[in-house]
């Protein structure tokens, strides 16, 4: 991912490859750890992280109170009804479990290939992961409607001597999401070992030594500490990088296996799949240009990083781009009269408008991202991020809604109006993941302090050593 | 500076990890064992009732048919509870002075029923039918044990759904003949204890259970040895030439007059019964909608 364009004199910029550093140069193992290490073990809380906690705690409040009310009523209090028996709640989840597929694509799948860049943001992609996973997972237990029930989903011996249902893909989704969230969990804290390390040397109090020492479960540095570390991490992202694929996949056969025009279409996984990564790396963005801003993190999340999560959603959004073709496409080569209205309705029913604004998101205006100037410009970055998780959004919006508001039944055609529950419960995740976000960074090492050791010009190991000068010559 | 962890965590640790292993396992040892245990299904357990009845006294020492006082039960899904008037049958003549009997002579007075408490009560969303079961040769002991050796009433089964399975996946082992449903006593075919069964075409629209005829002493006719087709091997029964489960069976061509299989094994007597009393197969007996509607 070359970028060659820079001005040979900004110090940026690498002057053999041309490319823009992945490290500010200035750099020492140190220096590294300092700046990573003194946003976790400094005593000073800043006073914005203390606002934005306390109004994402708010908003947490907020989820509770729906929740709550969600237990005590029923879903009926939400706007779900028939024919639209998918509402917001199935929106969210599949938009959530989207966010998280880029945390797993950097640290499983550009861990393989070797992309350098990575080190620098794959752990909290990963921790982004954890949270979305998190968020997400809480959609189908509250849309069960009695989730109290919502251990039957898992098969285990019972007294009703039934297993769930194996031939549905909701209940494939069960074993797609709880493997997601085990393997990204084992993921983070097995990559997050040496940093627990390094923190628990580094804390100064006797808490945060105990704290950090339990977690580093007695992680010396040593050799051999080294090799297992480096063969689970392989192995973690052998294990790892098919779920970007699979997990995605299965969420989308919960539509495509139902005989439901706009469902009912096999391109389905793989344009899931890219719309997941391209969501999640637009979330990435939305979190990183904040943090390196108020952390100062510049010399670590450099421009080379936004440039690379450009170019993936770039290439990401011109697949997704061609799912949406292929629909259009398949409305009309099937001459299904069922497929060709659904796509009219799409397009000119009374919700044209999403449509409309699915297209502009995530179509349109992403196509900026073409330029290099503005690839490289942070502030258009964060807005073209934002821009592009609302058009993700609207597009399992567009799926879930408006397929199901006009089926094969004019006399039972309906509309969906979502209830103030419905906006509560997803601002209230939303208020969920920043909420844990900003622990994770109070308390976790939110760059991985040894990978980006490794990745410093001393860490480079010379092949040959230098003749020692025999005395007398 | 001191260490933080003493040498000792390295043990703790790793005891740790198989003291979650061994936690996690006997939680859901633990969880299985309570949800099927008395104490969540009120098994065995003897309820306080307002007088306490004894189906021991009534049945065994009196000698009381179940449906004297459970008229409905081959007619309608629910049994019947008696009202205090049958009751009064007797109890308007003897123990009249009785201090147990004291609410129902109350009951009898002022007319409000007595509220006993419920033994056997299924969830509300369970759909059951006692005229199908016993009309189809489900015996009340099959579900309700020896209700005529209970001096006070309690549930011999748990009610589960596992249990109710368990008999609509593989009905034939506790089929009995209709004529045997009321029938404390009956343990099953066996070798000991041989069922001679005669099947014969009933007309279209009569109840399927009367077209069997089944004894438990030798009748005088002809009597042939119960045989599966095909014969499975342990089966305590003997093919004499006479096929009975397959389509065009033997007994159809038989000479007219009723013919007698003798059964010696409860399966086959079940195979016989499921075959002539019209019994679904455990795929249709277990699809959702037929206990829950």
């Amino acid at each position: 991912m070359a970028t060659k364009d820079a001005p040979v004199n900004n110090p940026m910029v690498d002057p053999v490859t041309g490319e823009y550093r992945v490290i500010a140069p200035g750099h020492s193992f140190k220096s590294v750890t300092e700046e990573v290490s003194r946003i976790v073990l400094t005593s000073h809380t800043p006073l914005g992280w203390w606002f934005g906690f306390m109004v994402a705690g708010t908003v947490v409040g907020i989820l509770t109170i729906c929740v709550t009310w969600l237990f005590l009523k029923g879903v009926g209090i939400w706007a779900v009804t028939i024919p639209v028996a998918w509402g917001f709640a199935i929106v969210e989840f599949v938009w959530w479990i989207g966010i998280g597929h880029a945390g797993t694509l950097i640290s499983a799948i550009l861990l393989l290939f070797k992309q350098g860049w990575r080190n620098s943001i794959n752990r909290f992609a990963e921790a982004m992961t954890i949270f979305a996973v998190i968020c997400a997972a809480m959609f189908p237990v509250l849309h069960l409607g009695r989730p109290w029930l919502g251990y039957w989903l898992f098969p285990y011996p019972n007294t009703m001597n039934y297993w769930p249902q194996f031939r549905s893909p909701l209940m494939w989704d069960v074993f797609a999401v709880s493997t997601y969230g085990t393997i990204s969990v084992v993921f983070w804290y097995i990559g997050m070992i040496p940093d627990l390390g390094t923190l628990r040397d580094r804390s100064q109090t006797k808490v945060g030594q105990f704290f950090y020492g339990l977690l580093a479960v007695g992680w010396r540095g040593s050799v051999r500490h080294w090799v297992r570390y480096e063969t689970s991490s392989l192995l973690l992202a052998g294990l790892a990088t098919p779920l970007v694929l699979s997990v995605h996949s299965v969420i989308s056969l919960d539509f495509s296996v139902a005989l439901m025009p706009g469902w009912h279409t096999t391109i389905f996984p793989p344009y899931f799949v890219a719309g997941a990564i391209y969501s999640g790396f637009a979330m990435v963005l939305t979190l990183a240009i904040p943090i390196r801003k108020f952390y100062h993190l510049e010399d670590l999340i450099t421009i080379r990083h936004i440039d690379n999560c450009n170019k993936v959603m770039l290439a990401t959004g011109l697949i997704v781009a061609y799912g949406y073709s292929t629909e259009v496409f398949m409305a009309w080569y099937s001459a299904s009269h069922w497929e060709y209205f659904m796509m009219w309705n799409r397009m000119f029913g009374p919700m044209g408008w999403s449509y409309w604004t699915l297209i502009t998101c995530n179509i349109a205006l992403p196509q900026l991202l073409w330029s290099r100037k503005l690839r490289k410009n942070v502030g258009f970055t964060f807005l073209m991020a934002l821009i592009i998780n609302t058009g993700m959004y609207f597009e399992r919006f567009v799926i879930v809604v408006t397929s199901l508001t006009r089926d094969y039944l004019p006399s039972s055609w309906g509309t969906y109006r979502a209830t103030k529950w419905d906006y509560g419960t997803f601002f209230g995740t939303l208020g969920l993941f920043t909420f844990l976000f900003f622990l994770f960074i109070r308390f976790l090492p939110m760059i991985p302090m040894s990978e980006l050791r490794m990745m410093l010009p001393q860490a480079r190991v010379r092949e040959k050593a230098e003749p020692i000068p025999e005395a007398g010559d | 500076m001191p260490q933080i962890f003493d040498r000792s965590s390295n043990a703790l640790a790793r005891m740790s990890l198989i003291l979650t292993g061994l936690i996690v396992i006997a939680l859901g040892l633990t969880l299985d064992e309570l949800q099927r245990s008395p104490w969540v299904t009120r098994q065995g357990q003897r309820a306080d009732q307002p007088v306490p009845f004894s189906h021991k006294h009534h049945v065994e020492g009196l000698g009381l048919q179940c449906q004297y006082c459970h008229t409905t039960v081959e007619k309608s899904n629910y049994a019947g509870i008696p009202p205090t008037k049958t009751c009064m049958n007797c109890h308007a003549q003897i123990w009249t002075d009785a201090q147990l009997l004291e609410p129902v002579r109350q009951s009898w007075a002022t007319g409000e029923s007595i509220t006993w408490t419920r033994v056997h009560d299924l969830p509300d969303y369970v759909f059951f039918n006692h005229e199908i079961h016993v009309n189809k040769g489900i015996g009340c002991s099959s579900c309700h044990g020896r209700v005529d050796e209970m001096p006070i009433m309690y549930m011999q089964n748990t009610l589960q759904m596992e249990w109710c399975l368990n008999c609509h996946r593989n009905p034939a082992k506790n089929l009995r003949p209709t004529s045997e449903i009321y029938n404390m006593a009956w343990q099953g075919a066996s070798e000991l204890t041989p069922v001679w069964c005669a099947a014969e075409d009933v007309p279209k629209g009569s109840p399927t259970a009367g077209g069997v005829t089944c004894t438990e002493t030798a009748p005088g006719g002809e009597v042939q040895m119960a045989a599966l087709s095909p014969p499975v091997p342990g089966l305590h029964a003997q093919s004499v030439g006479v096929q009975i489960g397959s389509e065009d069976t033997g007994v159809m061509q038989l000479p007219a007059g009723l013919h007698y299989t003798k059964f010696t094994s409860q399966e086959a007597l079940g195979k016989f019964l499921i075959q002539h009393y019209d019994i679904r197969n455990p795929r249709e007996l277990t699809s959702c909608e037929v206990c829950h509607r």
